[in-house]
């Protein structure tokens, strides 16, 4: 049996696969305690934990330490000359305009970072040896005056050469033997050294709180008799042993997001779509991810709470439009939807939990695409009379009526999801006809559609269980580890030994890693390299295969780069020497893929449609209500239809049309022109 | 009801609901994004890639402002008029889809010559509805080492002048065309290339325009132009209303002309009527021998960032209807409106003290939102260095802090509001040019003004060079003129550039820019200074002193001068 439980702002979801069939279980999050939802959802597993041979986590408990500020003491040890790192930054602005701006305060007070006397060049050689005795004496004042319980060295250009690095850890250590350690060199070792400090720092900070985290929860399931492998989910969207994540922290904060677009992947595999387009709606965000092949890409950075993390993860978009999206005006008397959010306290104006303002989930009660009496299967009514309320005052200002008014809301939030998805597909060189989009999270099957529609999507997934797409992320996720080196090299032939020799470096490290985790399952590496043009600052990863003893090599790989280029950018330049700069290796282990059951529930009594009206392109129109239970593999229904699940509703539009295929996934596609 | 808000409903953008408005101008802004994003990660040069600076933007037909993606403030209230000026020599129905306008010569609307902008039409059914556009600031179009000439004593010794003209760069650039232009910059691979991304970037721009119209018709995308236009335009009025009538004035200085210390004056007079304001510079000094003239299109678009900076919120849409209420008046011969052929490179700090003086005069007008002078001063260094492999250059922009406003301390070393740049990371900066490392990158303690909210701190970054021997330039100012405090804030301090020889012997160079050439061990330190402070000193409150003094941004010496405190029991 395989278990995943994730950790959600609102719920803890736990998916157990095994020989018997799928079970799922959904309870509160408690936020304070986070482990305590965990052995909540496990209390009501109907089987014992211990019979398990896998478990994997995902949670917030690192991205909810970082957005509160509530990491370890950290100290850090950076270059003589460049103890403001962390303040300096990038010295630019997030804002314009701003005469208060203010920078995001560092992780690391300005007073705990100590400058080692040394220095590394660009190409790692040595130019001052590093000060051992100066080194040691600054970091015992400081261990005798603070007391940090972790500490991050970033030294410049250690991307290239970890010695200094190495000793700074050695000479701390041997002061302190409980410190926690991180070293850029082995976090992440790329250039840019704001970026770099950043997230080794970050790491530093996080790594006491995931540390005791996962111990404890780690402590309680051996209580339990848990005696299967235990295992994390990373940003990368593959999970991997609790004990290695407690080091690279780091790597977790995304991982929520990640399990979502895995599990849907899965979806979108079992059901036939290789190429999707993953759209992720719940309460105050949209998390949308472009998907190749059934592989979605890596990004290696982005800026979390405005400070950059390095760190691999899947491509994922995020903007600010949830059902609690909140309609505004502002100043000028310009209508706007989100980001502000009204969350779950006092949440959307129909909850009935005193708020007024109006959220799109209002509008969609008030358009007739949530039935109040059906919201979560019944489990919670909704007040029309508050939404409509609400959504009246927003459509007294735009001069509609307060349907009219819902509408135009909800086109607003769609149309800010439009903006998202271009921005990952055609900006990008690809285009969204190829694709389907599958949608999940609470409202993401009901805007779906419409997406589709605007962006020329070819057909719409909704997986069975679209409120626990993160938590079947989980259970079906491959074990998988990222590395890379960081190299400038020109892509001529002197140089092609050099570079294979540093995916050999890469495929050592990985094997040996490979050796001591020793996961089930055969093992497959994968390589990448980051290539640009002499003099650009942003690279193009392609993928390679650096042993599979070509010749032309090198000529296809510049050739690939040139096209790359042309398809992102609009233009090449062949005539241009062309670079490498980091190379990366991936190691994954498919999980033995669980035969998901096509049909969990004990089949439910076919439900009569329902006929009503909802308010569509300016007036109201007929539309059928159905339940989702009542349909099997094979049904279809025409739009405009909702069909209404426990966790989330499906819009069927006017001119689209839904069938269950035989994984008892809906498909939604266009049957007019 | 006020005036505007009538003609506002009147107007032919009331066609419009406010729903397919949003929809449309959120698409737009998306469009100038997108252009911003094919720009910065297919350009070669670190100015472009690391540094940033660069703007994108969409026009309507008649070549006003439309839309913008958050850049450089300086540059994007004025690409309008460079347009205005190529569209008088090339009249827009005489234009074909792949034709570009380039330019950058500050006598047609341009900042420096450095800044090559390029505008391109959107032709839709045969007509020219509209145009996007980008600047960006280019490495090198020769003049002194990255165009730079702290003795020019006119344009044509800063570089090379391109009036507006029209090409088509799939035709052009490989011929004659481009080959005059490449012949004239020492790196003429990073300009091809970074010219290559600027029509990239434009050529996304007019996909993305066309495919609006397609979707949603020309008349509304048109309608939805101007409404954006008629909203930033009503919001800016209902902002100058909180400003009550008067005339109030301001004034700062300029270090130098590049050659001596005779300190140049920055005048300005506002007039605020009810919803309109008057920005009138008459009383600033005559045009400058050196190169710290301000031509018209910066000195107008620093007036209006103060405006829009100090009156109107930080996320309110900008575009050509927010300056609609603001008239400018820059008495032509002075510095900031030079007679041709004036020098003009160093435009940012002369832009920057016409902008202080704006954010001076209106302070007083409404002192809660009032702030304290930044260094408002960019203190670049080129560095050029000749080898086997042609001009290596590089260009590093170095900036000061900001000035306390209302309950904010000022930020450290950061962009100044009329810019919005970055520095290039010093492990990039050494990996693309061998011949220096960067020997320290830190804060200045003590160098903000004392305040209830003190001024950012200045910063410090000094190179040492690596090889035989490397050509530097350098331009700068406030080694002289502090920047002012406001509401009882003392003043920030000032910067100053020192060259330390491989003998050890230093010597701090003249306030406004110098060209020297340094050996191997020789170092470069650049110190900025710290932004003025706002509010008595006396208010500070004095868990902030302490904890600035734990941190070691300021010493005990400054805290018991300006706090009268030693900051009690801190290490």
């Amino acid at each position: 049996m395989r278990i995943g439980i994730e950790i959600g702002g609102t719920f803890t979801d736990l998916v157990a696969l095994s020989e018997q069939g799928l079970q799922v279980v959904k309870v509160s999050s408690t936020p304070s305690e986070p482990d305590r939802g965990v052995f909540d959802a496990l209390d009501r597993l109907s089987h014992v934990v211990g019979g398990a041979d896998t478990l994997v986590h995902g949670s917030t408990v690192a991205t909810n330490a970082l957005l509160e500020r509530k990491g370890g003491r950290t100290a850090l040890v950076t270059t003589r000359g460049f103890r403001d790192i962390l303040e300096l930054q990038r010295e630019l602005k997030s804002r314009n305009y701003d005469l208060s701006y203010a920078r995001t305060t560092p992780l690391v007070p300005r007073e705990w970072v100590i400058e080692a006397n040394e220095r590394l060049n660009a190409a790692g050689a040595v130019v001052d040896q590093l000060d051992d005795a100066a080194l040691e004496t600054d970091l015992r004042r400081l261990f005798d005056t603070v007391e940090p319980e972790s500490l991050a060295v970033c030294l410049l250009h250690a991307y290239q050469n970890p010695v200094h690095e190495r000793r700074v850890r050695d000479i701390a250590l041997a002061l302190r033997p409980a410190l926690k350690v991180s070293l850029s060199s082995e976090i992440m070792p790329e250039y840019r050294e704001y970026e770099r400090a950043s997230t080794t720092v970050m790491n530093a900070y996080l790594a006491p709180v995931v540390d005791s985290y996962l111990g404890r929860l780690q402590a309680q399931l051996d209580q339990r008799g848990f005696r299967g492998r235990f295992y994390v989910m990373q940003s990368n969207g593959g999970m991997l042993p609790a004990d290695r994540s407690r080091q690279h922290a780091v790597r977790t904060l995304v991982s929520g997001p990640a399990a979502g677009v895995t599990g849907a992947i899965s979806a979108a595999v079992a059901s036939g779509f290789r190429n999707v387009i993953t759209l992720d709606m719940g309460g105050t965000s949209t998390d949308i991810c472009l998907v190749n092949d059934a592989t979605a890409q890596i990004i290696t950075g982005k800026l979390i709470d405005r400070l950059p993390v390095l760190a691999p993860m899947l491509d994922i978009t995020a903007i600010g439009a949830g059902g609690g999206s909140i309609a505004w005006f502002d100043t000028a008397g310009m209508f706007h939807v989100g980001p502000r959010s009204a969350g779950a306290q006092p949440g959307p104006a129909c909850y009935g939990r005193g708020g007024t303002e109006a959220t799109l989930t209002d509008a969609c009660v008030v358009m007739g695409l949530i039935r109040p009496q059906r919201f979560l299967g019944g489990a919670m009514p909704l007040d029309r009379d508050a939404a409509t309320r609400a959504v009246a005052a927003v459509g007294h200002r735009l001069g509609f009526g307060a349907e009219a008014a819902a509408e135009g809301m909800f086109r607003v939030a769609c149309a800010n999801m439009l903006q998202a998805t271009r921005q990952v597909s055609i900006e990008r060189g690809y285009d969204p006809r190829d694709y389907a989009i599958v949608a999940y999270g609470g409202a993401g099957p009901l805007h779906a559609a419409v997406l589709a529609a605007e962006i020329g999507a070819r057909a719409v997934l909704v997986p069975t269980h679209p409120g626990v797409t993160s938590a079947m992320g989980l259970v079906i996720a491959d074990f998988r580890l990222d590395y890379v080196r960081s190299r400038v090299l020109t892509l001529v032939p002197e140089n092609v030994e050099a570079i294979c020799g540093l995916f050999s470096d890469l495929r050592s490290e990985a094997e040996a890693d490979l050796k001591t985790m020793a996961p089930d399952g055969a093992a497959s590496f994968d390589y990448s390299v980051d290539l640009r043009y002499v003099g650009q600052g942003y690279e193009l990863s392609l993928d390679v295969q650096p042993f599979s003893g070509s010749g032309d090599f090198l000529a296809n790989l510049v050739a690939r780069f040139h096209e790359l280029h042309r398809i992102r950018f609009g233009h090449a330049n062949p005539a241009q020497t062309v670079r490498a700069i980091n190379y990366r290796a991936r190691l994954r282990v498919p999980q033995p893929q669980a035969n998901v059951p096509q049909d969990v529930k004990s089949a439910g009594v076919k439900g009569a449609t329902e006929w009503g009206e909802i308010f569509w392109g300016g007036g109201r129109i007929r539309c059928a209500y159905v339940s989702r239970e009542s349909m099997g593999p094979g049904d279809t229904i025409a739009g405009a239809a909702l069909i209404e699940d426990h966790s989330a509703t499906t819009l069927v539009p006017p001119g689209w049309s839904a069938r269950v295929d035989a994984r008892s996934a809906l498909i939604i596609e266009r049957t007019s022109t | 009801m006020n005036r505007r808000v009538d003609a506002l409903r009147a107007g032919p953008a009331a066609k419009m609901d406010l729903v397919t408005f949003q929809i449309i101008n959120g698409a737009l802004i998306a469009a100038t994004r997108a252009m911003a994003a094919i720009l910065r990660r297919s350009a070669r040069s670190t100015i472009i890639r690391e540094t940033q600076d660069f703007s994108t933007a969409v026009f309507d037909a008649t070549g006003r402002l439309a839309a913008q993606s958050e850049a450089i403030p300086l540059h994007l209230n004025s690409l309008g008029y460079s347009l205005s000026f190529c569209l008088k020599d090339y009249p827009a129905e005489t234009l074909e889809a792949d034709d570009i306008l380039i330019v950058n010569d500050p006598y047609y609307g341009g900042q420096h010559l450095p800044d090559i902008q390029v505008f391109s039409p959107i032709v839709f059914r045969g007509s020219v509805v509209g145009f996007v556009g980008n600047l960006a600031h280019h490495t090198d179009l020769s003049g002194g080492i990255g165009s730079m000439n702290p003795t020019a004593t006119d344009v044509f010794q800063e570089g090379m002048r391109i009036p507006p003209l029209k090409i088509k760069p799939a035709r052009d650039l490989d011929a004659a065309p481009g080959r005059l232009l490449m012949a004239n910059s020492r790196q003429p691979d990073t300009l091809r290339a970074d010219l290559d991304a600027q029509i990239a970037s434009n050529r996304t721009g007019q996909v993305r325009v066309l495919e609006l119209i397609e979707k949603y018709g020309l008349d509304n995308l048109m309608a939805s132009i101007a409404m954006a236009q008629d909203f930033s335009e009503l919001e800016m009025r209902k902002a100058i209303r909180e400003v009550p009538n008067g005339v109030y004035t301001g004034e700062d200085f300029l270090d130098g002309d590049g050659f001596d210390t005779e300190p140049l004056c920055i005048r300005v007079t506002v007039r605020v009527s009810d919803e309109e304001i008057e920005i009138d510079y008459t009383g600033t000094d005559p045009q400058a021998r050196g190169y710290v003239n301000s031509p018209l299109a910066s000195t107008v678009s620093a007036a209006g960032t103060a405006v829009r900076a100090l009156l109107g919120h930080p996320d309110m849409l900008t575009n050509d209807g927010t300056f609609r209420p603001v008239r400018v008046h820059v008495p032509l011969g002075c510095l900031l409106n030079p007679r041709y052929p004036a020098p003009v490179r160093l435009r940012m700090n002369s832009a920057g003290r016409a902008y202080g003086a704006v954010l001076q005069a209106l302070g007083k007008a409404v002192p809660a939102r009032a702030a304290a002078c930044g260094f408002d001063t960019t203190t670049t260094v080129n560095f050029g260095y000749f080898g086997e492999r042609g001009y290596t250059i590089f260009m590093e922009p170095m900036r000061g802090g900001m000035g306390g406003a209302s309950g904010m301390d000022g930020a450290d070393a950061i962009s100044q509001l009329l810019s919005n740049s970055a520095n290039t990371p010093v492990e990039v900066a050494e990996s693309d040019n061998a011949f220096l490392i960067t020997r320290e990158y830190s804060l200045r303690p003590d160098s903000g003004g004392a305040g209830e909210f003190q001024g950012g701190l200045g910063g410090v970054r000094e190179y040492e060079i690596t090889v035989e021997r490397v050509e530097a330039l350098f331009s700068s100012d406030r080694a002289i003129h502090r920047p002012w405090g406001s509401t009882g804030g003392g003043e920030g301090t000032i910067g100053r550039v020192v060259v330390i020889r491989n003998n050890g012997e230093a010597k701090q160079l003249p306030p406004n820019g110098a060209a020297l050439t340094l050996h191997r061990g020789d170092r470069l330190r650049v110190e900025t200074g710290g932004g003025g402070g706002f509010g008595d000193p006396n208010r500070r409150s004095p868990e902030t002193v302490k904890r600035d003094l734990a941190a070691g941004r300021i010493t005990k010496q400054f805290a018991q001068q300006w706090y009268g405190s030693g900051g009690g029991k801190a290490p």
